[in-house]
């Protein structure tokens, strides 16, 4: 083994202008969802082709498992893309059983021959060359693809052993949801994921191992400077000619819950730089080698097809899944996003419902935000969970999909998910949604800062915006007078939260200003608006309903509303059996939808 | 004890807060101990005192403050000087 340390950009060698810190790659290179893998299931993928589909070699990006997998979606596609803008064709995939893919996490054997398998599609695809970087576990599976399928570059970022991650997300489990009662017996419950016993022991046996013959003509091992120098990893690279890098800005970008990862930048622009040293300049015509669609199984083994496609209007990638026996009267799903995770939602829980929608003979679309996931906007710095467009974007989703109009569109989100299931409910007329640990307090729309492109017109959920709050948000009044430290202390204050939780009369005069919403009167206008609806919250998020029971209760005997409540305080349903269980009410709904048509 | 447990609170939890200003009964979570954090800061102690903190033992409270910590490594057996 011979180790160096990687050189920084500036005394490289010049190399491609890279399209870094949040800027998209040039236009004329694009990404493209494919999916691609031997038999009738398909692993999925975004393809992202260079400028003039010609490139220099293509680079697989492998994913970690579980929920860094989510982390890392937004820093993969930053990384391809700025991949994809330096000549190299990238490919970013999800394993078997894991994110849009079909099948079965089966074992450790399949997850590292879907790693072979995506090295050669995208050889198929034409690549002269290619390199791998894998993630925390996904290095693992990476170098092991390696050994039997060597590639030219190979860059293992913060390796973690099977045994190190079932240990960490184990306890990150535990640590966060405490244990759960009724796992089935054996299997290993993560968060947001749960693994058979006989995948778990198989995972847990999984290490890096020394090997015969180099994985890679060069390697980079991207290690957490803060850890101590693993000996048993140097050893199983001992054949490699190795470069180091320091995992600056790890634990910002890995160990937080979704939505507050923060990419780790220098690594980022360090990594591309090192790949884009690895390939000669000399570029190969390549092509989109994958195919449109996918098989996938519902639980009970019937087969649909699922198509991902971008909404061309808005910029909007979406997951479409088709019912094998489609009946044409059942209304089309809608899965939103739960916060900044992207389309697959909290632990897969979109897919899941997705395919066991089409057993039931009802079409499902998950699809991305504006500014989240896989859409446009997405490669900009995160603007959170509720962009100015988020009615917009669900509106063409369900024009795009429901020609008939919004009476055949069923809305489901969860947090965020559900505020915008809810205001796009009310203001389109939907037949049905399903809000799951909604996000419904609303800060005065005043009180958002304004932004150049900010054309929305409601004060949330579909109320409009009063026109004096509109000069008042347009002047900052009430803006500067709340962010004063005082005013701050007391808007956080649990005690004044408590308060306004049962200030019925408040709330619903500031409703009437069209300054603010509360929970119970967004029930409200979905009822006055014919929206079956259903409920479901935790511990934190039935406070505003168990305060004004008798007004919710009286909003269920109408038939209008169905409210269900958790005592867990798991608001993003990473606890396996709050997972079945909400998935469950939802599909009680779907079927009531399509009873009741 | 509190010397190393202190100082992998500093390296490890990513508290808002100023480890040495934490009082022995401070509430580690109040001062921005999140549960990752927390996984982070059980690693350390487990490489620190050689020891390993079994399932039954994985719960906020074991992470809730210094004295808290302090018990679960003296209940582990942790040798300190």
């Amino acid at each position: 083994m011979t180790e160096t340390l990687a050189s920084p950009p500036a005394e490289a060698a010049p190399g491609p202008e890279l399209a870094l810190g949040g800027l998209a790659a040039p236009a004329s290179a694009r990404a493209v969802p494919v999916y691609f893998g031997e038999g009738d299931e398909s692993r999925f993928g975004w393809l992202h082709l260079p400028e003039a589909t010609t490139a220099r070699a293509a680079v697989v990006l492998c994913p970690p498992l579980g929920i860094e997998a989510l982390n890392a979606h937004w820093v993969y596609r930053r990384l391809a893309s700025e991949l994809a803008a330096s000549g190299v064709l990238a490919l970013r995939f999800d394993y078997r059983g894991t994110g849009d893919s079909s099948g079965e996490a089966d074992g450790v054997a399949g997850l590292v021959e879907d790693v072979a398998a995506a090295i050669r599609f995208v050889r198929d695809c034409g690549a002269p060359r290619v390199g791998l970087v894998g993630l925390r576990v996904g290095a693992t599976l990476a170098a092991a693809a390696a050994e039997s399928e060597p590639v030219d570059a190979l860059v293992l970022w913060d390796v973690c052993s099977g045994r190190s991650f079932l240990r960490e997300q184990r306890a990150l489990k535990l640590l966060s949801v405490g244990p759960s009662a009724d796992a089935p017996d054996g299997a290993v419950e993560l968060l947001g994921m749960v693994l058979p016993k006989d995948v778990a022991d198989e995972l847990r046996a999984t290490a890096l191992q020394p090997s015969e013959a180099p994985r890679a003509r060069r390697s980079l091992l991207i290690e957490r400077p803060e850890r101590p120098r693993d000996e048993r990893l140097r050893r199983a690279l001992e054949h490699e000619e190795l470069e180091l890098l320091a995992a600056e800005g790890q634990h910002e970008f890995i160990d937080v819950e979704p939505g507050y990862s923060q990419p780790p930048e220098r690594v980022m622009k360090d990594l591309v730089h090192w790949l884009d040293a690895q390939f000669p300049a000399e570029r190969v015509p390549v092509l989109n080698a994958g195919r449109e669609s996918a098989v996938v199984r519902a639980g009970d083994g019937s087969c649909h097809t699922e198509r991902t496609e971008v909404i061309a209007t808005h910029g909007l990638a979406a997951v479409l899944t088709e019912p094998a026996r489609r009946d044409p009267a059942a209304p089309v799903a809608f899965f939103l996003n739960a916060g900044l995770i992207h389309h697959v939602g909290p632990g897969r829980l979109w897919v899941d419902l997705a395919r066991e929608f089409a057993a039931r003979g009802i079409a499902s679309v998950r699809f991305d935000l504006r500014g989240i996931g896989d859409s446009d906007g997405a490669e900009a710095p995160i603007r959170g969970a509720y962009p100015p467009e988020a009615l917009a974007d669900v509106a063409a989703a369900i024009a795009h999909y429901c020609p008939g109009g919004a009476r055949d569109a069923y809305l489901v989100g969860l947090c965020s998910g559900a505020y915008h299931a809810a205001e796009a409910a009310i203001a389109l007329g939907a037949r049905a949604v399903g809000l799951l640990n909604p996000a419904l307090f609303f800060d005065p729309a005043e009180l958002r800062v304004p932004r150049e492109d900010d054309a929305a017109p409601t004060a949330g959920a579909g109320i409009a915006m009063n026109p004096l709050v509109r000069w008042m948000r347009s002047k900052r009044v009430l803006l500067d007078l709340v962010e004063w430290r005082p005013i701050r202390t007391l808007r956080h204050s649990p005690r004044l939260t408590a308060m306004l939780d049962g200030a019925y009369l408040l709330w619903a005069a500031a409703d009437r200003l069209g300054i603010a919403k509360s929970p119970l009167r967004v029930m409200e206008a979905l009822a006055a608006a014919e929206v079956d609806t259903l409920l479901v919250c935790g511990s934190w998020e039935r406070r505003p309903f168990a305060r004004w029971r008798k007004r919710t209760r009286a909003l269920e005997q109408t038939g209008a509303l169905r409210y269900v409540s958790f005592t867990s305080d798991d608001h993003t349903f990473f606890e396996a059996g709050n997972r079945r269980r909400a998935a469950a009410l939802v599909c009680e709904q779907a079927t009531k939808a399509l009873a009741g048509r | 004890m509190d010397e190393p447990i202190r100082r992998i609170l500093g390296e490890h939890a990513h508290l808002q807060a100023d480890v040495a200003e934490l009082g022995d009964d401070s509430d580690l979570y109040q001062a921005g101990l999140t549960s990752h954090s927390s996984v982070s800061v059980m690693l350390a102690l487990e490489d620190e005192f050689d020891v390993e903190f079994p399932q039954e033992m994985l719960r906020k409270k074991t992470f809730g403050s210094i004295h808290a910590i302090r018990d679960a490594l003296a209940q582990l057996g942790a040798v300190v000087a």
